[in-house]
């Protein structure tokens, strides 16, 4: 658009100097979008002056299963549940966690033990369901992490709590203070990016909340930017009607030269970044485009993510688009699988649930590493909190549903500087607590560390760690406090790290 | 020839030289002399760094403090340090031995404070500061905000010829002290442009700008201008445009949050807001029923509907959430909400422990929390069910109300005016007579005249005609049929005290039951008062001379409102670690004067805009470019409720009317149900005239934000917030480029414009004029011309495409390629840097 202008350069010479006068002087407005050529944007994050810790990932992909996956009869398998099946869990285990309104008012807690098979898979002899056949089959690429814990116990609080640090709004989302401390990396595209699917488990029940990919308090450019399952990939993208690209362009050059002349007249830096990011959202208009287009994918590409792939807003779509957006330099993509929630008739529901993620999630894995990218990518896998080992509603012999239970649950890791082919941490034989090597419960709570168990502030810190950022380090100060994303907690997991 | 020039070259550069040393020589000296006298001042230079760097181990919270030694008063700072006997943290006047000093300059790792693996580093300037501070005997003060506000006199005389009005004074203060000058002023149509989107979120129109012109040529320019403001003063639209930054502070929305996030009603808590900012209501009536409406005597319904203020929390109705978890989250929300928009800092970073850098222990935040624990209220569920719940229409009465109570408006300007005009006669009746000029600062001075003037007023017959008149737009508007009844939630106090109990780690399962707490303010700012033993007592605390913070916190918003910045410009924190005041001595005379004109809104905006320091131009130079001292005038973007509400006005399409129920504009299709729960996400627009109300109407969806507005850095509403945000993003290009509303404005706008003119050029003037309020320039006008050939030819090789881009704004048959071209200049125009900024 104005390539090669002289103009452009005099005003990106003054504008610079403006622009920064005004960060040695903290107002930093020049809004770079999570979408700012990355000059600009390394400057604006050596002034933060972080101490960094040598990174082993450049980008991440979180695989975010929202309603909280059964960790039962996925990844921690109990024999001795089958074996108590239907009884009590109070003649076993004393009953210390908090349980939601759902089932507190049951009579009865019977242990529901799973109906799935589970098998030791690869050379790490992990311990996979039937239920996900393409994820035994990374076996020996992925890290499992037994012992997560958390405190909330409703999903909207979980949910927040996991991708804000804080369970009550307000806080920024971990992408945006990954794009606040670490800038991007391309020069097209936002920093962040979400994007959302709905799954066969419980298809009208589990809802999301944009505050989930929001900035919170930091500047409104650290949010994700949400790419929609249908209508225009990004809001507003989409030229109106009748108006040709080329009729586009011309309107643009008459807008930025009529900005121009305001720039020359009111010497406003902000003017320069307004003209910058019209370029910017005239690129993105391409290359969002050209990004969602899967047509230049080989066919043992497409094939290898599932049939899902074509179907757009799809979680298998979603895969293979973190991967393309990680090809371009997106330093994080987050996306959300909706539909966990098995309360009732688990047996049934999640069996659709787990082959609209199972493929592709493998896929995912093997598509990066064929490419190299496993090793610059960290990717995770996981919900808010784990599920009840006791039935809610009666048990049958073929039926029962979870509660939520925040006490035990399972996430997995894989990629750029995460050890693969490893599981990490157990629980007891009941799949109620977490227990030490050697057995032992252990209690933990966040004000209480221990090695033995992952806590939410754990996790944070230990992505931020792989990304290169000391969690204790990246601070913003709003309300007169320096908030981070792991409060006043968080230990690097480092058992989990090669 | 060449010679002379050399030769003059030379006694210029050696002149040149001269000067410079000389200037040199005099900085150097006047910094050694400043230096010499700087007295270091506790608040202003040494609490920001202790609070920064040194509180969060050495500070007030006895939880995370290290070495048992403390910096924030001066009784620990300058005990025998625990671990080094002989040892003194700080020895006033004597820095070389006070372990604090030689701790931050020590070589030692191990010595070195801050410790060398924390994020915070002293600069050679910060540790200079700490020193000579202790040199001068390390004198501590309590924090500038926690004392009451002092009126001082500004040196600069009110005849100054820049001043016109008692806010200037002080800015000039500010000025000669650094030795700045104030920028030359704007010219009047930018001015009537900025007062008319600061006072009212719209653009003035092409006759308000002419009527504005002519009056300046027959009145002094203070006159025109006052009128100006008077009129925008009166408009129904102030009340609308100042109700946005309160309904975002007071989170405000039409849905209940959490994951169901189902629709609630509370919306005729808006109709209150309006009302009250259009009427004028005092800013401690405003408050006072807000806070505790309901525990006033007979209460009336709009006082009732006042107090929904305190139940925009949301409220969790996610099956399995436990009522008692729930209610103490309500409830602190409240503590937030009312902490954070009166006492400028926020309470609940104390719930779990003791605050790290301001003076407030755990213990207060639930003491506090006391005064809103005990209306019996439905903690989850629905919003609509939660009771306490109380029914009521539209504060407004129907579809005329707009015109209705601009009419009142008018009305009681002229009244207010007739008053004004009576009151300098009684003045000067009075000074001629029984007062003595020393008595004239005296508050009874000026509400003896009121009293008179009020009097004299009744015995008035065309006064009586006009009060008259108002009774009857009133009596017009109540005998309207009530539309649809809402189901608000509202604080209805119940008898007796809740018990309350400090939550450990601010757990809702773990209260301390060994200490029933009793209710009571913050002993920071309640001192050795006598505590507020009721919410009411509470709300008439906070607005009485006793409580030394409200005035101020309300007035720095204020200030934030009109000059983008407040004077202290972390407006939502007036804690330790806020920014120092840029202009105390004016922050503290404003907050003093809006407390003696008896909490008047208008009149401290009235003030504000009638400024010298207002009305300069904008234009930035390298010396004023973040503007701290205001050596220019205001420069910032646009929120995207005005930005909306401009092209919706100047389009003509926008539908004034005040009040009612929220409604649903365009809004990309399937943007709910892309992420809401399927309960709540289906988005019906609305139909006809209310596709086109103004923003702040807009439905506001928690878990999905209007789109427009949280592009536009719109806070989401889920919690409280004070603070604006201003970014700068590609995403809001693509707004202006692409959304439907700007498309069918520009569309719309050209062809009103269309009927009035008879040729292109007229036409390219009108619609800037209509889209941005002021007249275009020179350069403008050459660039609209320019465009308005490009797109017409264009459009006349492209006349299909063209056609498509106008289809459904125009009937078919009403095309031609110079309104196509014209309605592409009008969307041009929208998408400018101009449009969306407040200049």
């Amino acid at each position: 658009m104005m390539n090669n202008n002289p103009l452009e350069e005099e005003l990106l010479m003054y504008s610079r100097r403006h622009f920064f006068g005004k960060m040695a002087k903290g107002v930093g407005a020049m809004a770079l979008g999570g979408m700012v050529t990355k000059d600009l944007f390394a400057k604006e994050v050596a002034e933060r002056k972080l101490k960094q810790v040598a990174p082993t990932a450049k980008n991440v992909i979180y695989l975010f299963q929202s309603g909280g996956p059964s960790q039962h009869d996925l990844f921690d398998h109990k024999p001795k549940l089958q074996e108590l099946n239907g009884e009590d869990l109070r003649d076993h285990i004393q009953m210390t966690q908090r349980i939601t309104g759902m089932s507190v008012g049951q009579s009865k807690f019977p242990f529901a033990g799973t109906v799935f098979d589970f098998k030791k898979h690869g050379e790490s002899q992990a311990e996979i369901s039937e239920l996900l056949p393409h994820i035994a089959g990374i076996a020996d690429e992925i890290c499992i992490v037994k012992n997560m814990y958390t405190e909330a116990i409703n999903h909207d609080p979980a949910i927040t709590f996991f991708q804000t640090g804080s369970e009550i709004p307000g806080r920024p989302s971990m992408g945006s203070w990954m794009s606040y401390g670490l800038g991007s990396l391309n020069e097209n595209l936002p920093t962040f990016v979400s994007m959302v699917s709905r799954g066969s488990g419980r298809p009208n029940c589990q809802p999301l909340y944009d505050r989930l990919w929001g900035s919170g308090f930091l500047p409104t450019q650290y949010s994700g930017v949400k790419f929609m399952p249908t209508g225009d990939p990004v809001l507003y993208l989409k030229n109106p009607e009748g108006l040709r690209p080329s009729l586009r362009k011309k309107m643009l050059d008459q807008v930025n030269l009529m900005n121009e002349a305001k720039l020359k007249e009111f010497g406003d830096p902000e003017i320069f970044t307004r003209i910058k990011q019209y370029e910017l959202a005239y690129k993105m208009q391409t290359s969002v485009p050209e990004l969602s287009d899967l047509s230049d994918e080989p066919q043992h590409i497409l094939d290898m993510y599932g049939p899902d792939v074509h179907r757009r807003g799809s979680y298998a779509f979603n895969c293979i688009m973190a991967r393309r957006l990680v090809e371009r330099g997106v330093r994080f993509t987050q996306l959300y699988h909706m539909g966990w929630d098995q309360h009732a008739t688990l047996p049934k529901d999640i069996v659709g649930q787990c082959k609209d993620i199972d493929q592709p999630s493998a896929a995912l894995i093997k598509d990066l590493k064929q490419r190299g990218l496993l090793d610059d990518t960290l990717v995770i896998w996981g919900g808010e909190f784990g599920r009840t080992a006791y039935s809610q509603g009666a048990l049958t012999k073929t039926n029962y549903g979870r509660d939520h239970h925040p006490k035990c649950f399972t996430k997995w890791l894989a990629g750029g500087g995460i050890k693969p082919g490893m599981t990490y941490g157990q629980t007891d034989d009941f799949g109620y607590g977490i227990v030490d090597a050697d057995g032992n419960p252990v209690n933990p709570d966040k004000h209480h560390y221990t090695p033995d168990a992952v806590h939410v502030h754990d996790l944070q810190a230990t992505i931020m760690h792989i990304m290169g950022i000391d969690h204790t380090q990246l601070t913003y100060q709003h309300q007169g406090r320096d908030f981070r994303l792991t409060d006043v907690h968080g230990k690097v997991v480092k058992g989990i790290l090669s | 020839m060449s010679h002379i020039i050399f030769k003059t070259k030379k006694v210029i550069f050696l002149f040149l030289g001269l000067v410079i040393l000389a200037l040199l020589a005099i900085f150097f000296t006047q910094e050694k002399a400043n230096k010499k006298v700087k007295k270091i001042d506790y608040n202003k230079d040494v609490r920001p760094i202790f609070s920064k760097t040194c509180f969060h181990c050495h500070g007030s919270d006895k939880g995370t403090r290290e070495a048992d030694f403390a910096l924030h008063t001066f009784e620990y700072a300058t005990q025998e340090l625990k671990n080094e006997a002989g040892k003194y943290g700080i020895i006033p006047g004597d820095p070389e031995n006070s372990a604090i000093i030689q701790r931050i300059y020590s070589e030692d790792p191990d010595e070195l404070m801050p410790p060398i693996e924390s994020v915070h580093k002293l600069t050679d300037e910060q540790k200079e500061i700490l020193t000579e501070w202790v040199k001068q005997g390390a004198e501590y003060k309590e924090h500038w905000a926690f004392i009451y506000p002092q009126k001082t006199t500004p040196e600069t005389e009110a005849q100054d010829p820049w001043v016109t009005n008692d806010i200037d004074r002080f800015i000039k203060d500010k000025h000669q002290e650094l030795g700045l000058s104030p920028s030359q002023e704007a010219d009047m149509g930018t001015w009537l442009r900025r007062v008319t989107l600061s006072l009212t979120g719209l653009q003035p129109t092409p006759q308000e700008i002419k009527d504005f012109n002519e009056a300046l040529t027959t009145s002094p320019k203070l006159q025109a201008k006052e009128a100006v403001v008077d009129r925008l003063l009166a408009s129904p639209r102030y009340g609308e445009n100042m109700a946005i930054s309160w309904i975002h502070a007071a989170r405000f929305a039409d849905t209940d949050g959490y994951q169901n996030d189902g629709h609630r009603e509370n919306w005729p808590w808006r109709d209150y807001v309006i009302k009250a900012f259009n009427e004028n209501k005092s800013f401690e009536q405003f408050t006072i029923e807000q806070i505790a409406g309901d525990m006033l005597e007979n209460p009336t319904h709009e006082q009732l509907i006042a107090t929904s203020f305190n139940r925009h929390h949301r409220q969790n109705a996610e099956l399995g959430a436990l009522p008692e978890e729930y209610l103490v989250e309500n409830v602190l929300d409240r503590v937030e909400t009312v902490g954070s928009i009166y006492f400028g800092f926020t309470m609940s970073c104390a719930r779990c422990h003791d605050h790290k850098y301001d003076p407030l222990s755990q213990k207060e935040v639930f003491q506090f929390s006391s005064y809103f624990n005990n209306i019996d209220e439905i903690p989850t569920g629905r919003g609509i069910q939660a009771e306490p719940i109380l029914h009521s229409p539209s504060l407004f009465a129907n579809e005329e109300n707009f015109k209705l109570v601009a009419k009142k408006s008018a009305l009681r300007r002229e009244v207010e005016t007739k008053l004004e005009t009576e009151l300098e006669e009684i003045r000067k009746e009075l000074r001629l007579t029984t007062i003595r000029n020393d008595d004239e600062n005296d508050g009874r001075y000026e509400r003896r005249i009121t009293r008179l003037a009020k009097k004299k007023l009744v015995k008035s017959d065309e006064l009586q005609k006009l009060e008259k008149e108002l009774d009857q737009a009133a009596k017009l508007a109540n005998r309207q049929p009530r539309p649809h009844s809402a189901k608000v939630m509202v604080m209805k106090e119940a008898p007796g005290i809740a018990p309350t109990y400090l939550l450990q780690r601010g757990a809702y399962d773990a209260p301390d039951k060994s200490e029933e707490l009793t209710r009571t303010v913050p002993k920071i700012l309640l001192g050795n008062q006598e505590p507020p033993k009721d919410r009411l007592e509470l709300a008439q605390w906070i607005m009485s001379d006793k409580n030394p913070i409200t005035a101020r916190v309300i007035v720095n918003r204020m200030w934030q409102h009109f000059f983008g910045t407040g004077i202290v410009s972390t407006v939502e924190d007036f804690g330790s670690r806020a920014e120092f005041p840029t202009h105390p001595e004016l922050l503290d005379w404003l907050a003093i004067n809006f407390k003696e004109s008896g909490w008047d809104m208008k009149a401290m905006n009235k003030l504000i805009v009638l400024s010298s320091t207002f009305a300069q131009s904008s234009k930035l130079t390298e010396a004023n470019v973040d503007n701290k001292w205001l050596t220019r005038g205001p420069r910032f973007r646009l929120n995207g409720y005005v930005i909306r509400d401009q092209a919706l006005h100047a389009s003509g399409l926008l539908y004034e009317k005040l009040g009612g129920p929220s409604v649903k504009p365009y809004q990309p299709e399937k943007l709910w149900q892309s992420v809401a729960g399927s309960l709540s996400n289906t988005y019906e627009e609305s139909k006809g005239k209310d596709l086109y109300r103004r923003s702040l109407y807009t439905y506001w969806k928690r878990a999905v934000n209007p789109p427009r507005q949280q592009i536009f850095d719109a806070h989401s509403r889920e919690v409280t917030s004070v603070t604006v945000q201003r970014t700068n993003t590609p995403l809001q290009s693509l707004v202006l480029l692409n959304d439907k509303t700007f498309i069918e404005a520009a569309v719309h706008l050209t062809t009103k414009v269309s009927k009035t003119v008879s040729n292109s050029d007229e036409a390219l003037k009108a619609i800037y004029k209509t889209a941005i309020g002021k007249e275009p320039n020179e350069t403008m006008l050459n660039l609209l011309k320019e465009s308005y050939s490009i797109y017409e030819n264009d459009a006349k090789l492209n006349q299909e495409d063209a056609k498509l881009f106008l289809k459904g704004y125009i009937e078919e048959n009403q095309y031609n390629d110079q309104l196509v071209a014209l309605a592409m200049v009008a969307h041009t125009i929208f998408n400018l840097d101009e449009f969306i900024t407040y200049e």
